[in-house]
């Protein structure tokens, strides 16, 4: 099915020679200066790409960055189905992918901000985006987001894995898969295919997916712990100044109240009574630093985190916080933006989903739970190979393929490259239902 | 108990892992020429344009001989003496055996015409050795001729058209690769390969050729200069070594063996793969040049040397391969068409059910005998086999094959099913 042969080992972009180096160096610097400034661990780090997206007259440095993503989604998507677009399944799936991160991770959160609404990116779904279960998140969003983001993090998508693979999201709708395939696309052979990866995938990936149950498990926790404090007197400062706030809040999105500085100076003086801890200063500046632009909506929004944040802390609190901060920046930044897109040029393009995404963990459970396979025709494959060094995953393909066994594996993110590279149309994804054996191959013979 | 495997590709080395299995002590050695580990030849045309590395073809991991505590040898066998259980290699070297498997696999058949072989000879590209030395030569913007209308032919020109030099494709017969296709699926490839930009000539024979500032080939007594010639007419068993050592060869130097793929003429020698002689479902004898036969082969030698009554059979032909974009699927029986057109393959009533999709290269040929399905012909859409010769094996007919085509299909997703329609044709002969 692969349309003309490929020149992959004759280009030095994509056989880790100097430009690729210098690539993943370019491209790491830019997610370094993304993410670093004001983060919990730099907090003083300089920030370039606020100033270059206030010039582009967009809301933040985030839809800037989303911007750059959605361009090179579109170039990369265009390259990819020159190589490979004489398949249907490829056609669909890219367009799609593109047009998902075009609508709804691009611009209906920017048509949101700009209605001064919250921010929805309706497709990233805990665990993925991991802080989508914490109360103080759910807590923010519309009641109806809300809603839609717990069943979808919880019942939609795995259920969709389920009867699906987890393709329909690794490949079909994910914006970090959509980067992979077609930015990324001309790297997907560089993905180690060795056993010693293999090893540490295993631990790597479901290590990461502790990591967000234990970090949503904390902040449910202190959630709940908090909520159970309401009642007791001791706490009746805080409850009130948080009701203060939240009136406050409301008062400045709707306008009610315009003097920003003065309604910045009541809160620091209400939550400063409260003698409260650093996380919750630190949202006080927020709201200074909002007030101190003029954006009334962004003041809003800021007093309204803070109404909840002043609530009486649990015991899990502190814990639940470092344990928020530490997986943000080292799994969330760190891990899934700096390495997996700057090792692209030398690593292939599916690091981060195939050693951490904890997204990918939970659905390549449901997955190897339920329909989607590759289908491997019997006594067909010619060990080329085709199959395995195309695999972005890194699986053996062709081992499956040699053995007569179809390739049901929980990190399979169903892109079809493998049936599609494959010289002797070995190889087929499907999750229909199975409908048992064909043929046992050689064991009869046709008598004429 | 000294197993001696010589030939390392996949028939001998899945027999040497069968015989590991079966006997975790006994001493195994693995004999190449060729390479330190297995690869996939079937694979040089990608390794040639760039679309793997040669390690992306080697279909077991390095580690794989110190696993299996095999005793790697790299030499050439230049004689063996079955009367002493010993082979003698090039570099003057003997090792005895207790049990020999000859996996030597095949060369390629030489070009019978006046001058191939004259100073600088002609390429062949089945062996690493040949895949290196044009490599060398093929310099894109060269000219180049491909001999040969089967499936090495299609694949040089292939891999050569893509490195930018200009392909002749010479094909003796009539229409290309006449084995497996009829004139109709040859007029598909051949316009789909002519339409890429390779010069195709069918009924082109080769009479000559002579060397000066270029290479001159006798097209049918018309001049044809070119860079360099590929010749790519078959291949022959790789025995030649064999030819004074007793063990019996057929005619066409593949080695005769009985039912347990043991040397019919000498104890404890057998032979898998390319160069094993071996029965076929119509009772012919002859070698099955094909990839996954050598694996069976491999593994039904290595249990019977171990001891094991093995019956190797392989059961009713199936086979796949790419002309180009186009791939090509078969399964069950289809008769060979001879030059002239159709050829009544023997008794009984034979038709043959023919579309050509209306807007793809694809095409769908179903052969039957007294109204039921008996073989599948296609090229372009990807089919399963395994459905298809449930079909045959259950004695289905023509009305429930097409009526159940979408069942068999294996395309990728959403692809339209073939259609089936009035413009069918089916036609008395096979």
């Amino acid at each position: 099915m692969q349309a003309g042969l490929l020149d992959t080992y004759q280009r030095p972009t994509r056989t880790r020679g100097a430009i690729a180096w210098v690539l993943s160096a370019v491209i790491t610097t830019f997610y370094l200066l993304l993410y670093l400034p004001g983060s919990s661990f730099t907090p003083n780090f300089p920030d370039v790409l606020t100033p270059i997206s206030t010039w582009m007259h967009l809301p933040s440095k985030w839809f800037l960055y989303g911007l750059l993503y959605s361009i090179l989604m579109v170039g990369g998507g265009v390259a990819m189905l020159r190589r490979h677009g004489n398949s249907n399944y490829h056609r669909i799936r890219t367009v799609t992918v593109v047009s998902v991160q075009i609508v709804l991770g691009f611009s209906l959160p920017l048509v949101l901000k700009l209605l001064d609404k919250p921010e929805l990116y309706l497709t990233y779904v805990w665990p993925l985006s991991y802080d989508k279960l914490f109360p103080d998140t759910l807590a923010g969003l519309p009641a109806a987001a809300a809603i839609y983001f717990v069943v979808m993090s919880l019942i939609g998508f795995p259920l969709l894995a389920w009867r699906y693979g987890k393709r329909f999201y690794c490949s079909w709708v994910c914006g970090c898969g959509g980067l992979a395939e077609t930015f990324g696309d001309p790297w997907r052979h560089l993905s180690d295919k060795s056993n010693k990866a293999w090893r540490i995938e295993q631990y790597s990936i479901y290590t990461v997916l502790g990591l967000v149950l234990l970090t949503t498990g904390l902040m449910i926790g202190d959630g709940v712990s908090r909520a159970g404090l309401v009642g007791e007197a001791k706490y009746a400062p805080a409850i009130a100044v948080s009701t203060q706030l939240a009136s406050l809040s409301e008062a400045v999105g709707q306008g009610a109240r315009t003097d920003l500085p003065a309604v910045a100076s009541e809160v620091s003086a209400q939550v400063a009574e409260l003698n409260p801890p650093s996380w919750v200063t630190d949202k006080v500046k927020e709201v200074d630093a909002a007030a101190a632009k003029g954006e009334a909506p962004a003041v809003s929004e800021a007093i309204k985190n803070l109404a909840y944040s002043v609530m009486p802390e649990g015991k899990l609190g502190p814990l639940a916080h470092k344990a928020k901060a530490f997986y943000s920046f080292f799994i969330g930044a760190m891990f899934s933006g700096v390495l997996g897109v700057g090792l692209y040029p030398l690593m292939g393009t599916r690091v981060w989903c195939r050693f951490g995404c904890p997204m990918a963990a939970l659905l390549g459970l449901m997955q190897k739970l339920g329909r989607f396979r590759i289908a491997v025709k019997k006594d067909m494959c010619i060990s080329c190979g085709n199959c395995s060094a195309y695999c972005e995953m890194g699986i053996d393909v062709r081992a499956y393929a040699m053995g007569n066994m179809d390739v049901r594996r929980a990190s399979c993110v169903g892109c079809g490259m493998c049936a599609h590279v494959c010289p002797r149309g070995v190889l087929r994804l499907t999750s229909a239902a199975d409908a048992g054996p064909g043929a046992k191959v050689g064991e009869w013979m046709v008598d004429l | 108990m000294h197993h001696l495997v010589i030939g390392n590709s996949i028939a001998g080395i899945e027999a040497a892992i069968t015989l590991r299995r079966r006997d975790p002590a006994a001493r195994i050695t693995v004999v190449s020429a060729e390479s330190d580990h297995p690869f996939a030849r079937t694979a040089l045309m990608y390794v040639f344009c760039g679309q793997l590395r040669h390690e992306d073809t080697e279909f077991y991991d390095r580690g794989l001989y110190e696993r299996m505590k095999f005793e790697r040898v790299r030499a050439r066998v230049v004689s063996v003496q079955p009367g002493e259980h010993a082979v003698t290699l090039d570099d003057g070297r003997t090792l005895n055996y207790d049990r020999l498997l000859l996996a030597v696999g095949s060369a390629a058949r030489r070009l019978p015409m006046p001058g191939a072989y004259d100073d600088p000879p002609v390429h062949h590209f089945v062996t690493r050795k040949d895949y290196e030395a044009l490599d060398a030569a093929a310099k894109p913007g060269k000219r180049a001729a491909v001999i040969g209308g089967g499936l090495i032919g299609v694949e040089v020109a292939e891999v050569l058209h893509q490195r930018g030099l200009k392909v002749h494709w010479l094909v003796r017969e009539p229409w290309t690769w006449p084995v497996a296709l009829d004139p109709k699926e040859a007029g598909v490839v051949e316009e789909h390969v002519r339409h890429e930009g390779v010069d195709v000539r069918t009924a082109a024979a080769v009479n000559g050729m002579t060397r000066g500032a270029a290479l001159t080939l006798d097209v049918n007594g018309e001049a044809l200069e070119v860079d360099l010639v590929v010749g790519a007419i078959g291949v022959v068993p790789n025995t030649g070594f064999l030819a004074n050592s007793g063990i019996l060869l057929a005619r066409d130097g593949s080695i005769e063996t009985g039912d347990d793929l043991q040397s019919t003429s000498s104890p404890d020698v057998f032979a898998a793969g390319d160069c094993a002689c071996v029965t076929w479902a119509d009772g012919a004898r002859r070698p099955e040049t094909l990839w996954y036969t050598g694996r069976d082969q491999g593994r039904a030698a290595a249990a019977a040397m171990v001891g094991d009554s093995v019956k190797y059979r392989r059961g009713t032909w199936y086979n796949s391969a790419k002309f180009f974009d186009l791939e090509y699927t078969t399964a069950g029986f289809v008769p060979i068409s001879d030059t002239a057109g159709r050829k009544h393959p023997g008794g009984g009533h034979w038709q043959t059910w023919f579309q050509k999709h209306p807007t793809e290269a694809a095409t769908l040929r179903i052969i039957l005998k007294d109204d039921r399905v008996v073989g599948f012909n296609a090229l372009g859409r990807r089919w399963s086999t395994d459905v298809w010769l449930r079909w045959v094996h259950e004695r289905r007919s023509l009305a429930f094959v097409l009526a159940n085509l979408a069942e068999s299909t294996f395309d990728e997703e959403f692809m339209a099913p073939f259609p089936v329609l009035p413009t069918a044709t089916l036609e008395e002969g096979a």
